[in-house]
């Protein structure tokens, strides 16, 4: 990355730190913040910055909340098992309340029978359950896609890409997080391998044959993912590879890598 | 970026590292460090909860409330935030930041997602530009020992001419950012200013913002 394309991503972490990016610039700005540890630096110490701005908030007097609502606090949190709370509680439960108030509104004031009331319940209800699924798919998207960045943004993330950024040809990024000892792979532009076919990782020793990682697929726009993945230890790896196989894995490559990304020792 | 379907052909056995040893407890007198509250909270310890909503419960929802600009709103912002809180307690990682940003972020966020449903973003942006915090809380509730109320007070007293020595635009795109949740384009848009002047005006904010609170960060912060 040039100097000056570093300059104009490291001038946009306060924005991103307030949220204040447009999704396109959000995107860029966090492919770039994923290699750069001085980007992450900067967004943790504006996060910081926004914790402060937070009792700015409150600096006059004014109303206080309810004094029961301690209590409310520590229920709500510790029964989300037992009452199995989905995570958009707030905003459904908010929902269905306006969505009540509206249809009683609605029926009072056009003078309808109650079968017309229980119609436009049932409507709104269904409204209600289509918009908060929507919101717990969207939500639970987001929680995916944090943790995806989290473990990316570690600062013991080491990353090794295998391919040729910038070119048309299949690339996959892998990062490694040398504390935990796990690897995050991130392919992208690889066409997706037939349904009899699967990609899988290989970690290749100093000393003796590849060790067999995880198989995956790509999406049909070329990119896919992979968390989780456990680093062999014990031994001194060299390289990781990736090569095509049977749909399952193979103990042993069966085709030649065609993506292979050096390992350094630290 | 999409999930996949995943298969470990040969799974290894691995093992997640265990939370780092508390360097104090609960049951002793003296206060307990934010992050090791966040670590007895994913442990299960509702005590522990009790005490990180005395601690941040007021801020939380301060901004809430300014947020949502309603009372009943705010009190819903700041149950989903710690209830968020107490899910995502085990995931809590201290080299990324304080336990204040941690859950400031998640009450902020909560809390414009509420505003944005209800598609009230033209109201909220009206008081943001006229700076008016006549329905921001007191902050004085929950327990404070004399020694954390002074630290308190002089890291209010410390933001709060911060922002003063803001200019009086540079405020104002933070607050339109930070309390109505628009993006700088959006923010552009309702001043009738070019975009690069508002990435101008919020990233010198900033900046200013985080020369002078730099010595006020919330324990925790790296």
């Amino acid at each position: 990355m040039s100097a000056e394309r570093e300059q104009e991503m490291l001038e946009l972490t306060a924005a991103y730190a307030l949220g204040a990016l447009s999704p396109e610039e959000m995107r860029a700005f966090e492919s770039w913040l994923a290699t750069s540890p001085a980007g992450q630096r900067e967004v943790a110490e504006y996060r910081e910055v926004g914790a402060l701005m937070a009792l700015d908030a409150g600096a006059s007097p004014g109303a206080a909340a309810s004094p029961d609502l301690r209590q409310r606090v520590i229920e709500r949190a510790t029964s989300q098992k037992a009452r199995s709370l989905p995570a958009s509680k707030v905003r459904t439960g908010s929902l269905v309340w306006i969505g009540l108030a509206a249809s009683l509104v609605a029926v009072a004031g056009l003078g309808l029978q109650q079968r017309a009331l229980r119609q436009q319940l049932a409507v709104q209800t269904t409204s209600i359950a289509a918009l908060e699924a929507t919101i717990a798919t969207r939500e639970a998207r987001l929680a995916t896609r944090e943790a995806e960045l989290n473990s990316i943004l570690d600062p013991n993330v080491q990353l090794t890409r295998m391919g040729t950024p910038g070119s048309r040809e299949p690339v996959v990024q892998l990062f490694w997080n040398r504390r935990s000892n796990l690897v995050l792979i991130h392919a992208f532009q690889l066409t997706p391998a037939v349904a009899t076919r699967a990609y899988q990782l290989w970690f290749i020793p100093k000393h003796g044959n590849p060790i067999p990682s995880v198989t995956f697929n790509t999406e049909a726009d070329g990119h896919g993912l992979v968390q989780q993945i456990k680093v062999p230890e014990g031994m001194e790896l060299t390289a990781a590879a990736i090569t095509e196989e049977p749909a399952g894995g193979s103990p042993q490559p069966t085709t030649t890598p065609f993506l292979v990304g050096t390992l350094s020792a630290s | 970026m999409p999930s996949l379907s995943v298969s470990v052909a040969h799974p290894v056995p691995w093992n997640p590292s265990l939370p780092r040893p508390m360097t104090d407890t609960l049951a002793s007198n003296a206060p307990s460090r934010d992050a090791d509250l966040v670590l007895q909270v994913a442990r299960g310890d509702e005590r522990a909860l009790g005490l990180l909503y005395d601690r941040f419960g007021p801020v939380l929802y301060a901004v809430a409330l300014r947020i949502t600009g309603e009372k009943a709103d705010a009190e819903e912002v700041v149950m989903a935030a710690f209830a968020q809180a107490w899910r995502e307690a085990p995931r809590f990682d201290t080299t990324r930041g304080s336990a204040a940003a941690w859950l400031t972020m998640m009450a902020r966020s909560r809390a414009l997602d509420l505003v944005r449903s209800r598609t009230r973003r033209a109201r909220m942006t009206d008081s943001a530009t006229q700076n008016d915090s006549s329905q921001a809380p007191a902050m004085s509730q929950g327990p404070r020992t004399p020694g954390s109320a002074l630290e308190e007070d002089e890291r209010r007293a410390a933001i709060a001419a911060a922002m003063n020595s803001l200019s009086v635009p540079q405020r104002q795109a933070l607050q339109m950012a930070y309390y109505d949740g628009l993006s700088q384009s959006e923010i552009a848009e309702k001043l009738r200013e070019p975009l690069g002047t508002i990435k101008t005006r919020m990233r010198l904010g900033m900046q200013k913002l985080r020369d002078a609170l730099r010595p006020y960060y919330f324990e925790g912060a790296t």
